[in-house]
C-alpha cells in the first residue's frame, strides 16, 4: 500500500530529536547552569544525528529527490510543505546549538535553547497535521497528536537518560547541584509522560479492520507493556544488585523501542481512506 | 468542439456503461503508460443475493453496475492542496495536471485522494494523472476516452451544463461524499444504484485497480 520503512524511520527520529531538546529544556529550566561545561555536546550531538538521519530516512522515502527544493513552494495550504520548511528549520537550529556547545556553552545557549524548543515543537505540530487529512479517517483524529507526542517524549526521553549516563561529565562534576539525579528525573519523567500519551492515544484511535494491523497492534502493544513493566521495575526496586538493574535497563529500553517502532509500522499499514 | 470548454468536465452514465473497459483502455494506449499505472479505472460495484420468501420461496436482489472513474479535476481539489511543491496545479479552466518538473513523488496527493486518481510511475519516480487530454481537447477534439467509448456512456461538456441535470448531483456508492473535494464531474447513476454511503454492496473487481 504505501512504502512506509523510511518513513517510519524518518518520523521516529525526528520525534526522537525534538524530545531530547526538549528535555534539554526542562534541565535548563529546573536547574540553571546545570547545562554547563562539556556536558551540553552529547545530548545536543545525539539530537542532532538523529534529526539529520531522519531527513536522510525522508528524502530516500521520495521517487524523484532531485526536485527536492521544491518541497517548500505551498506554504499557503500543504502541512508536507510546512513540515519540510520545519524540519530544515529544526536542524539549522541543531547545528546552530550544536556550534554553540562547542564554543560557548552557557550564555549563548540560554537564547539557543529556546529556539531550538520552539523549533522542535513546530516540526511536531506540522507533522501531527501532515497526517489529519479529511479524507484519511484512520489518521484523522485526536489519537495522532497524541501518539506522536507520545513517541517524541517517549524516546526523547529515553535517548536523553541514555547521553546523560554515559557522559563522563555528569560523574565528575563538582556542582552542588546533584545533576546526575536532575538528568535522569527528566528523562525518566519524560519517559513516564510519553507512555501515558501513547495509552490515551490507543485509548481514542479507532479499531482497524485489517488483521494484519490488529497483530501489529497487539504485537507493539506487548513489547511496550514489557518495556513499561522492567522500567517500573528499575525505578519501584533501587535495592536491587547493579547486575539486575541492567537487565532491566536493557529490558526497558528493547522493549519501548520495539514498541515504538512495531507500533509507527502500524499507524502506515493502518492506512484507510474513503472513496475508491 | 472548436474550442477548449471554459469548464470541461466529464459526464458518466453508469445507466448505459456495459463495463467494457475500452476508455481504460484507450487511455493507456494514447499516453503510453506502463503496466500498473491506470489514470482511468473502471469499477464493478455488485451485491445482492437470495431472498426468502413465505412458502420456501426464494427470489433474488442482485445488482451490478460499472463506474469509469479517472481524474475528477475537483472543484475544491485535496491533492493541489496538499501537494507541497505545486507540481500538482490547476488553470482557468480547472483542469488539474502534474508538472513533472517539480513533482518529487512523495505520493502525498495519493494518499489525500478519495478517487485514487494521481497514480505513481516507477520508470520517472513521480506522479502522474488525467489530464483530460490535454493536447486533444485544446485542438477541440474529444479525450480519448471520450471518443472510445462505444456506447457513449462517456461524454464531456461545460460543468454547469451537466450539472443542470438532476440525477448527477448526489453521490452513489461506491463514490465518495461529493463534499470532500467537490468534484467537476457529473455520475449519472443506474437505476439499481445505492446510496452512497450504503454496504449493500462491494466493489467486484479490486484486483484491476490496485497497483501493479
Amino acid at each position: 500500500m504505501l512504502s512506509h520503512w523510511s518513513l517510519v524511520a524518518f518520523t521516529l527520529l525526528i520525534q526522537s530529536a525534538a524530545g531530547i531538546v526538549w528535555c534539554m529544556q526542562a534541565a535548563s529550566i529546573s536547574c540553571p547552569g546545570a547545562l554547563s561545561g562539556g556536558y551540553l555536546g552529547y545530548p545536543v550531538f545525539a539530537a542532532l544525528t538523529a534529526a539529520l538521519a531522519g531527513l536522510a530516512a525522508a528524502i530516500g522515502h521520495l521517487g524523484y529527490p532531485w526536485a527536492g527544493f521544491h518541497a517548500i513552494r505551498n506554504l499557503k495550504s500543504s502541512w508536507l510543505s510546512r513540515e519540510s520548511a520545519t524540519v530544515s528549520i529544526f536542524i539549522g537550529v541543531l547545528a546552530l546549538m550544536a556550534a554553540v556547545s562547542l564554543i560557548h556553552p552557557v550564555s549563548v545557549m540560554d537564547y539557543v535553547l529556546p529556539m531550538g524548543s520552539l523549533a522542535a515543537g513546530a516540526v511536531l505540530y506540522c507533522m501531527v497535521n501532515v497526517y489529519r487529512l479529511r479524507t484519511v479517517p484512520s489518521w484523522n483524529h485526536a489519537g495522532t497528536p497524541l501518539n506522536y507526542l507520545g513517541s517524541a517524549l517517549l524516546l526523547g526521553g529515553l535517548l536523553f537518560t541514555l547521553v546523560s549516563y554515559n557522559h563522563p561529565h555528569v560523574f565528575n562534576t563538582s556542582a552542588t547541584v546533584p545533576v546526575k539525579h536532575l538528568y535522569r528525573n527528566i528523562g525518566v519523567f519524560a519517559i513516564v509522560v510519553g507512555y501515558v500519551l501513547k495509552i490515551a492515544a490507543s485509548v481514542v484511535t479507532p479499531p482497524t479492520n485489517s488483521d494484519l494491523a490488529r497483530g501489529l497492534k497487539t504485537s507493539a502493544t506487548l513489547a511496550q507493556v514489557l518495556g513499561g513493566v522492567a522500567l517500573l521495575a528499575l525505578l519501584g526496586l533501587p535495592e536491587v544488585s547493579v547486575n539486575l538493574q541492567r537487565v532491566f535497563s536493557l529490558l526497558a529500553m528493547a522493549g519501548l523501542v520495539t514498541g515504538e517502532i512495531i507500533h509507527r509500522i502500524w499507524f502506515y499499514t493502518a492506512y484507510y481512506r474513503v472513496g475508491l | 468542439m472548436g474550442q477548449l470548454l471554459k469548464r470541461p468536465a466529464f459526464c458518466m452514465d453508469s445507466q448505459i456503461c456495459t463495463g467494457c473497459k475500452t476508455c481504460m483502455v484507450a487511455c493507456k494506449d494514447k499516453n503510453d503508460l506502463p503496466a500498473g499505472v491506470r489514470w482511468r479505472r473502471v469499477v464493478e460495484y455488485s451485491g445482492g443475493g437470495w431472498l426468502p420468501l413465505p412458502g420456501s420461496v426464494f427470489r433474488q436482489d442482485v445488482f451490478a453496475y460499472y463506474l469509469s472513474v479517472s481524474c475528477n479535476h475537483c472543484t475544491e481539489p485535496i491533492c493541489v492542496e496538499v501537494c507541497p511543491t505545486t507540481a500538482m496545479n490547476q488553470d482557468e479552466n480547472g483542469v488539474i495536471r502534474v508538472d513533472q518538473a517539480k513533482c518529487v513523488g512523495c505520493k502525498y496527493c495519493q494518499w489525500a485522494c478519495p478517487y485514487d486518481a494521481p497514480q505513481y510511475r516507477t520508470d520517472t519516480g513521480q506522479m502522474s494523472k488525467c489530464d483530460f487530454c490535454y493536447d486533444e481537447i485544446t485542438a477541440g477534439n474529444d479525450p480519448a476516452c471520450v471518443a472510445a467509448c462505444p456506447t457513449r456512456a462517456l461524454s464531456i461538456g461545460e460543468l454547469d451544463e451537466l450539472q443542470k441535470c438532476a440525477d448527477g448531483r448526489h453521490p452513489f456508492a461506491p463514490l465518495p461524499d461529493h463534499t470532500y473535494t467537490v468534484p467537476g464531474a457529473v455520475f449519472k447513476p443506474h437505476r439499481l444504484s445505492k446510496p452512497g454511503e450504503s454496504k449493500a454492496g462491494a466493489i467486484a473487481n479490486p484486483e484491476e485497480n490496485k497497483d501493479a
